[in-house]
């Protein structure tokens, strides 16, 4: 392998030019999964040739899965694979030495108090999740009416979602300067005295979760819109004719036509949010005093600032189970009772 | 009775919209003042107590930022990588979501978490070895290697898969169907029976079923 020498400030680096960093095995890893992926489904679709409909069923079921599927392969497992390799190694971008270590890694990871405080931001982040619904379910039904202007209003509840976040984040910073900022000028209007939005540790992660909020209800709102619009008019005469208050139309009629909708919304908002990033990394990069650090910029900072791949691998799949065990209850308890009412 | 009613409502719709508006203004405060502090110079935006306009507007600032980069160039790469992806989300969420909704096979619900598992992951994990990927197939600095890894977007698919499944199942099941497909002419055409779409296209299930959430999304008490 051949090294360039470079200087960078004080620091020399011997540096490995991209094309020579291809690991071999992280190869043969992706081509294998790939290839029992492949292997796997003509195995059990010959299982079923006995019986026609089914196998006629499974071919089509699989027709149409095709194209996502062997794209997910490709493009997704196998980096994951990939990165699965990296966690059990002591993996950095300017160290050759890449020595294999087990399961060091991650028994490190659990160790480490900083990556649970981090976990523990992220999860009182998350709290934001059903303020942000609640809001927006209210902002649907409000925004579903036939009234003059409702476009418009629409138009502007949305606007958020398809802002540049770094924009976003640029002026929310200046509202909340503790000097210059808006937020503060008002409140001096109505003589409360300066608030340490984003430099107070107890503080900090409040104007995030206000922020994400105000960025995630428009788009909420637009689903629940669509969800909205496919519940049959003709259920709300007949619950009014049976003398049905609005309220009790929402809770015996809204609410379980919705269900499916607010199953999703809950789901990927919160997966969304135990991956919240941007706001933090351009709003405070994980301060004061790490009171904003969460899990994603932790990550990020391990591989991107420290160089330790191995250890932002561990800790990524770390997330992941968390992550992936939040889900996993959603659907053990809400997805069997959304499927009861059916 | 009904004047109390009446005018309950009306109170009701005065305060809906009063909050809305103040929601609305929320929402665009911070445009607004984005707006206006791109026309002042640096000076006037770290002023105390802000100004809310301008003392005289800079229009300056846009010709310099926009003329600080080739940002035709850069409209020309978003507008070609948004057209492409949009085009493969939408093939690959809708026939994926489609399966996953109204699919009995093998495996399916935990194919799909697996399918959901893959979001759950942070981007930056797979970032690095994405790009040894798309440097194996030498896709490095095309428009290809900016497109391949976005055609897919599992969001969409959950998305989709749950749209289709608020679709009462009996309305794709063989015999229903065609005993029904007089009263999709009914709704699609207003009961004329004349035939705006060709034959094969209805017998298209899948189609069939796009074009009654698109027509009346109201329609579909009408088996049940």
């Amino acid at each position: 392998m051949e090294y360039l020498i470079t200087d960078v400030g004080r620091v020399r680096l011997a540096v490995l030019p991209y094309d020579q960093t291809g690991d071999p095995i992280s190869k043969v890893v992706v081509l294998s999964l790939l290839g029992l992926l492949l292997a796997a489904l003509p195995v059990a679709l010959t299982g079923l040739v006995d019986q026609p409909r089914a196998f006629r069923r499974h071919v089509v079921a699989w027709s149409f899965l095709a194209p996502a599927s062997v794209h997910l392969a490709i493009f997704t497992l196998g980096p994951l694979a990939i990165a699965a390799w990296l966690s059990l190694h002591r993996w950095s971008l300017i160290d050759v030495a890449r020595p294999f270590v087990g399961l060091a890694n991650y028994l490190h990871v659990l160790g480490d108090s900083a990556f649970w405080n981090a976990i523990q931001n992220t999860v009182l982040f998350t709290l934001h999740v059903p303020v942000s619904m609640a809001i927006a379910l209210a902002l649907a039904i409000i925004v579903q009416r036939r009234a003059r202007g409702i476009v418009f209003l629409r138009a502007i509840l949305f606007l958020p979602t398809i802002t540049s976040l770094v924009a976003v984040a640029m002026v929310w910073q200046w509202m909340l300067h503790d000097e210059y900022g808006l937020f503060n000028w008002l409140l001096s209007k109505i003589g409360i005295g300066p608030v340490a939005w984003l430099s107070s540790p107890s503080t900090a992660l409040l104007p995030i979760m206000i922020m994400a909020t105000w960025m995630v209800v428009g788009y909420q709102m637009i689903l629940f819109q669509a969800g909205l619009a496919a519940i049959p008019s003709d259920l709300y005469d007949a619950a009014r004719i049976d003398g049905a208050n609005p309220w009790r139309r929402f809770i015996h009629v809204t609410i379980p036509g919705l269900r499916h909708t607010l199953f999703f919304v809950l789901v990927t908002s919160v997966i969304g949010s135990f991956q919240i990033f941007g706001a933090v990394y351009l709003m405070t990069e994980g301060g004061p005093l790490h009171a904003t650090d969460v899990a994603v910029f932790h990550i990020y900072e391990e591989a991107w600032e420290y160089f330790r791949f191995g250890d932002a691998a561990a800790q990524s799949w770390v997330l992941f189970a968390i992550i992936f065990v939040a889900t996993w209850l959603q659907f053990r308890t809400l997805e069997r009772r959304v499927e009861g009412q059916a | 009775m009904s004047q109390v009613n009446r005018s309950r409502r009306r109170a009701a719709n005065v305060a809906a919209w009063a909050l809305a508006c103040l929601l609305a203004l929320t929402m665009l405060a911070p445009f607004l003042w984005m707006l206006s502090t791109s026309l002042m110079d640096e000076l006037e935006v770290f002023r105390f107590p802000p100004r809310l306009l301008p003392e005289s507007p800079r229009w300056e600032n846009y010709e310099g930022a926009l003329s600080a980069r080739p940002f035709g160039r850069y409209f020309l790469n978003s507008f070609v990588f948004a057209t492409c992806i949009v085009i493969g989300q939408l093939f690959t969420a809708a026939t994926a979501g489609y399966a996953f909704a109204k699919f009995a096979f093998t495996g399916r619900d935990k194919l799909f978490l697996l399918f959901l598992s893959t979001m759950m992951v942070p981007a930056v994990v797979v970032m690095i070895p994405r790009f040894l990927l798309i440097d194996a197939l030498g896709w490095i600095d095309t428009y290809t290697g900016l497109v391949s890894t976005e055609l897919v977007l599992v969001w969409g698919i959950f998305l989709m898969r749950q749209y289709f499944r608020s679709v009462p199942k009996e309305l794709m099941e063989e015999p229903p169907l065609a005993s029904r497909r007089n009263a999709f002419d009914e709704h699609a055409h207003g009961g004329s029976g004349h035939r705006v779409i060709p034959r094969h296209v209805r017998d298209d299930r899948f189609q069939v079923m796009g074009r009654r959430l698109q027509l009346r999304p109201s329609a579909f008490e009408a088996g049940s």
